[in-house]
């Protein structure tokens, strides 16, 4: 996010951060208010909330979501694998502005499939990985 | 929407705006900025806030709107409000019939005749009656006691009552607080309801009450209301407005269930229940079956709540007899109402109702009385309300339709039911009230626009208005009031292949032989005549007078013996001054469905069969 202040007679750009609340409301240790996550940080957590939010949950608003659950009774093919890596991919370009160059990787193990995925954070950094796992809970 | 961002713009209700207001706001702070991005978790916020709020405030308006009759969608609600104004709506009634019942050959094995007591005939006693293809079940409503002629047994005037009897029994309790009791059954005829208490072995019928001005401390009376889910409950009275039951006391409600068809028009009935056993029945019907009715919509409740209001349950202005009318008689099509003083000719004192039922021409005698007598009650004591049967006038049309081969795949045959239907059509959808205007043009556009291949049509009309007059030894003179203006361009027009007046066949005292028709001069007189043969034999040419700019038709007194009609009345038909045709006050307009003639004919220029015009023809405008 660039922004131009005046500096002494010049246009001078700077880079305002990213600033929001973390979704699980942690307090922080010393003020006791909701931490926030900042910056990479920030974009990261967003992310994630793209990417664990399944459709329909989000209010008016169906088509939000990685919809990783609609994976669950899918069979185990290559041609599956390329449609849900590029949902994913799809949705985090389609909801969040800030990442590019997106790309998901999945490997199996076992009953789990182990998700990461990779992004570069526009005007910021590079090469930014989120990982996580998704098994069966019962 | 642009506001300042450290204002919260809160009059949106959609959800998408309300969300936009809230990022709006957010704007005008530093501690967050990404708001803005659908993944953030602040977005999630947001998203929930605006729900929470979208919500609230669809429940906010769906809960005022119930609050007001105008606005309320759920019926429940509805009647709420209606009550709230003293309305009580109408529910289901039961079609009935009136009929007189002889029961023939009643004779024991003993050979002796029965006693009166024993051939009672019992309430809920069963008749079936088979209509439009469907069976029907009639029962009566009460008991009905019997004359005896030798082994014939006669039961006079029995309402025969369309649906199911049935009987709901209570005990009152009076530790229950504000106690009602509910129907068993949804589709109840409430003016069919037999309430019963019966309080330490002594049975009283209690009433429903109307007029709480009436009713005292002891008066035997029950309140009725319509439950959330439509089942009528009934209460009583609390020892102030209407005695109170004491504990124990046992009720017992009789009903009839009414049917979902209603079987109006119903006229040949036979008997189901045998009564002490006997079943060699013949019955008489004096009286069609009429009267059978929905329970009254969400819409009508709107509508007639507030002139109930208006009216405060008194009979002054027209308003007031028209909203009393419908309340007593629901199942009326149309009401008009209009005062002696408009009457023609005036009648002072007196307030004219016309009313037409839904799927009847006219109201049975006892459906008038009973009308009458209810507002006999309410109405000022100078003014006398009269019921009138509608003045029926029927257009006829006749039509003929020039169409096109070429762009249709229907037949002549087929291009001629679509027009005629068409045509009822229109009669439905214009001519369906007291106030309706025939508008001539109206209908061509409409025949035009039946089928894509109808090119053009000629339509040209008559009227027909059906006189009743009275079989009598005594001379008596009528008025036939077309209330449109006559065809007459000139003095003398038509006089000799009749004028422009027709009528069906009627005998005259004192010549038993000859039918006799009416037609006029075109001079403003009224004949009389029968045919021989093909000519017309004048006995009277000045039987009566027409008055052609008024439409006004007065037949001098005479004799009338019998009529060629069945029902006793002579039908006159007559061309009219212009096309488009005028109801006046008590006068009802319809298409007669069974005198639609339609003449479908190929358009010989626009199939290619002629050109030029050469063998081209048209349908004269006074063709009929």
């Amino acid at each position: 996010m660039v922004d131009y202040v005046v500096n002494k007679g010049k246009n001078v750009a700077i880079k305002e951060a990213y600033k929001d609340l973390d979704l699980f409301f942690t307090a922080h240790p010393i003020t006791g208010d909701v931490a926030t996550k900042s910056d990479t940080d920030a974009v990261r957590r967003a992310v994630r909330n793209i990417v664990e939010t399944n459709q329909y949950e989000r209010p008016f608003k169906p088509g939000f979501g990685g919809n990783v659950r609609s994976l669950l009774f899918e069979l185990d093919t290559d041609r599956k694998v390329r449609r849900a890596k590029a949902q994913l991919a799809e949705q985090i370009v389609n909801f969040e502005p800030r990442v590019t160059n997106v790309r998901c990787e999945f490997e199996f193990n076992g009953n789990n499939l182990d998700v990461t995925v990779f992004y570069n954070i526009k005007n910021g950094v590079s090469n930014q990985a989120l990982q996580f796992i998704v098994n069966r809970t019962r | 929407m642009a506001v300042k961002s450290s204002q919260l713009n809160v009059t949106d209700l959609d959800f998408d705006n309300i969300s936009d207001n809230l990022k709006n706001y957010l704007k005008g702070q530093t501690i967050f900025k990404d708001y803005n991005f659908e993944g953030s978790t602040l977005s999630v916020l947001v998203d929930l806030l605006a729900y929470a709020s979208h919500i609230g405030a669809i429940n906010t308006n769906i809960a005022a709107s119930e609050l007001f009759l105008d606005s309320a969608q759920i019926r429940k609600n509805v009647v709420s409000r209606a009550k709230d104004l003293g309305f009580t709506p109408s529910s289901e009634k039961a079609s009935t019939a009136v009929a007189t019942m002889t029961l023939r050959n009643v004779r024991g094995g003993d050979g002796l005749v029965p006693s009166l007591t024993s051939m009672i005939m019992p309430r809920g006693t069963i008749f079936r009656t088979t209509y439009e293809g469907s069976n029907y079940e009639f029962v009566t409503a009460t008991t009905y006691t019997p004359t005896v002629d030798g082994t014939t047994f006669t039961y006079s005037n029995l309402d025969l009552v369309q649906g199911t009897f049935a009987q709901d029994q209570y005990v009152f309790d009076s530790q229950l607080a504000n106690p009602k009791f509910v129907l068993s059954n949804a589709r109840v005829d409430k003016t069919r309801m037999t309430v019963t208490v019966n309080s330490g072995g002594v049975s009283s019928v209690y009433v429903l009450s109307t007029d709480v001005s009436t009713i005292d401390t002891t008066s035997k009376v029950y309140y009725t209301q319509e439950n959330e889910e439509g089942f009528i409950e009934i209460y009583f009275g609390d020892g102030t407005l209407g005695a109170q039951l004491l504990d124990g006391d046992i009720i017992s409600v009789d009903y009839i269930i009414v049917d979902e068809q209603h079987a109006d028009g119903a006229s040949k009935f036979t008997q189901i229940s045998a009564i002490n056993g006997y079943s060699d029945s013949q019955l008489v019907v004096t009286s069609n079956a009429s009267g059978g009715a929905e329970k009254e919509s969400i819409e009508s409740i709107k509508f007639k709540a507030t002139k109930f209001y208006t009216s405060q349950n008194r009979l002054v202005t027209l308003n007031d007899y028209k909203a009393k009318v419908q309340e007593y008689y629901p199942n009326a099509d149309a009401v008009a109402v209009w005062g002696g003083e408009d009457n023609n000719p005036p009648e002072y004192g007196k307030v004219f109702v016309a009313l037409k039922p839904n799927n009847a021409d006219y109201l049975s005698d006892t459906e008038k009385k009973l009308v009458k007598d209810n507002l006999n009650k309410l109405n000022m004591l100078t003014v006398r309300p009269e019921i009138i049967d509608a003045d029926i006038i029927k257009i006829l049309i006749t039509t003929t339709i020039k169409y096109n081969p070429s762009l249709t795949t229907l037949t002549a045959g087929e291009l001629a039911t679509l027009t005629k239907n068409t045509i009822n059509q229109f009669d439905t959808d214009e001519l369906n009230g007291f106030d309706a205007i025939f508008r001539h043009s109206n209908l061509l556009k409409v025949i035009d626009a039946a089928d894509s291949a109808i090119l053009s049509n000629t339509t040209n009309i008559r009227l027909k208005k059906k006189l009743k007059p009275t079989v009598s030894t005594n001379p008596k003179g009528y008025t036939v009031s077309m209330g449109n203006a006559l065809f007459n361009p000139h003095a003398g027009h038509n006089a000799d292949a009749g004028g422009i007046i027709s009528t069906t066949g009627f005998k005259v005292g004192g010549d038993s032989v000859n039918t006799y028709y009416f037609d006029d001069d075109g001079k403003g007189n009224l004949r009389r005549y029968y045919l021989s043969g093909a000519t017309r034999i004048y006995k009277d040419s000045a039987a009566g007078t027409v008055n052609y700019a008024t439409g006004l038709i007065s037949i001098n007194a005479f004799i009338l013996t019998s009529t060629v009609n069945a029902d006793t009345s002579i039908d006159f038909t007559v061309i009219p001054s212009g096309n488009d045709v005028v109801a006046e006050r008590g006068n009802l307009i319809d298409i007669s469905s069974d005198d639609i003639k339609v003449t479908a004919e190929v358009d010989t220029i626009a199939s290619g069969e002629s050109s030029a015009g050469v063998g081209y023809t048209s349908t004269s405008t006074s063709s009929y």
